[in-house]
């Protein structure tokens, strides 16, 4: 049997730019008609896989996991959170610190130099920042959208 | 030759890595409206008591030929008076979808734990065929008409893990049958990621297969697996039950030899493959 047409992608070690559209995209869309629940490693990704595992794992704890009454992490707290990993377009940014918390979300922490970045993914998937420097008082960012935790990876990048 | 008999004939295994078998049929578009969604779950309801809105899937058609540019969306501007959508009702463990669309509809079977027993193509088959059937008899209560069918669709979602027959994209050849894993130099390392597709064409313009290989996390378990997945579609013969279910049986032939053929002997004693 002959190939129809066969498209063979093989991906290089240099980083790739990622594409502004991947920005938006929604990586838990079932963009066909498949129903098994996957993330699509786009070619671009490097650092992105081991975060997004773990906060995938997080979604396996058991109901009061951390013996405190810990509930287990929302799909839509996750979601969110893999938007904001997949959205981080810097070359080489510092890894994010996957937390699980006790109220069902999911926390994403970066910390270089001075500055500090505590996101926090709530159970409805909406986000809170938490934006430290050095000492100073931290800054909080209730409704933060995807594309300002990217603004403020940047912000803290620039440490 | 009865279905059955000739479902048999196919190469088998009695662990393969499929994770999901979907079945489904696209017609041309009905006026259906947000309330019948509803109406039609509440005939199902018992037995598909959850749901999920989704936005709906496009509308694909192969083409052959001349105009071969494998598959055509449809495309353009309409104004729709309602939002359109695609619902997935799902049973009380999530391994059976039925998603409806206005011009779909698609039966899935799919693992949720991962210990699940594939329940093979006969039995999912069987239950297509049953669903398929209430929902033409709600279009027709509802004076909707018989649907008009223009494609059908088989799809096996494949998991194929590391560390059993593999361990990294340097040894995809110990995996996919037609592919070498070697260079005609020697200045390229083993590449980091590999995906493809590939596109079979079935004869007499049946249909087509896509064959799409690529690295994927699986959401259940966090897991990093490579997705090998077969899709054929293509018309059938007529709207007729027995032509969609014909024509059924064929891509799911297809997808079996297919899996088969675009697979190693090596992967095929691991999945204990006995015919």
């Amino acid at each position: 049997m002959t190939a129809d047409a066969v498209t063979i992608q093989s991906q290089p070690t240099m980083r790739l730019e990622s594409r502004q559209g991947r920005q938006n995209q929604d990586y838990f869309l079932r963009a066909d008609t498949q129903g098994v629940g996957v993330i699509k490693l786009p070619p671009e990704w490097t650092w992105q896989v081991e975060p997004i595992k773990k906060v995938l794992g997080t979604l396996l704890l058991p109901e009061n996991w951390d013996s405190y009454g810990g509930r287990t992490p929302k799909s839509q707290a996750a979601e969110t959170a893999i938007q904001i990993i997949a959205s981080i377009t810097q070359a080489d940014p510092p890894r994010p610190r996957v937390v699980p918390l006790g109220t069902g979300g999911i926390q994403l922490e970066w910390k270089k130099g001075q500055r500090e970045l505590e996101v926090e993914c709530r159970p409805d998937g909406s986000v809170e920042v938490l934006k430290i420097e050095g000492d100073a008082e931290g800054e909080l960012c209730s409704a933060c959208l995807p594309a300002d935790v990217v603004r403020l990876v940047a912000w803290l990048m620039a440490a | 030759m009865p279905v059955a008999n000739q479902l048999h004939k196919l190469r088998d295994f009695s662990d393969p890595p499929v994770v999901e078998t979907v079945l489904g049929v696209q017609f041309a578009p009905l006026s259906f409206a947000i309330p019948h969604f509803g109406l039609y779950w509440s005939r199902i309801q018992p037995e598909f008591p959850q749901y999920r809105v989704l936005p709906p899937l496009g509308h694909v058609r192969e083409q052959f030929g001349a105009q071969s540019g494998s598959l055509i969306r449809k495309m353009g501007f309409e104004v729709v008076q309602e939002p359109d959508i695609r619902c997935w009702f799902l049973d009380r463990p999530g391994n059976q979808i039925i998603q409806v669309q206005r011009d779909r509809f698609i039966y899935n079977w799919q693992k949720i734990s991962g210990s699940e027993v594939y329940p093979r193509y006969e039995s999912v088959r069987g239950r297509f065929e049953a669903e398929w059937k209430q929902f033409g008899d709600f279009l027709d209560q509802g004076g909707f008409g018989k649907p008009e069918v223009n494609q059908c669709e088989v799809t096996y979602v494949n998991h194929l893990e590391y560390e059993k027959g593999w361990k990294s994209f340097g040894e995809l050849n110990k995996v996919i049958s037609c592919w070498s894993g070697k260079h005609s130099g020697t200045f390229l390392p083993e590449p980091e990621k590999v995906s493809m597709t590939v596109n079979y064409l079935l004869p007499n313009n049946q249909g087509r297969m896509y064959v799409s290989l690529e690295p994927v996390i699986r959401t259940r378990d966090a897991k990093e697996v490579l997705q090998l997945n077969l899709t054929v579609r293509g018309a059938p013969a007529s709207s007729d039950q027995a032509a969609v279910l014909q024509w059924l049986d064929v891509g799911r032939q297809w997808v079996v030899e297919g899996f088969t053929d675009f697979t190693t002997d090596v992967m095929h004693n691991i999945w204990g493959r006995s015919k």
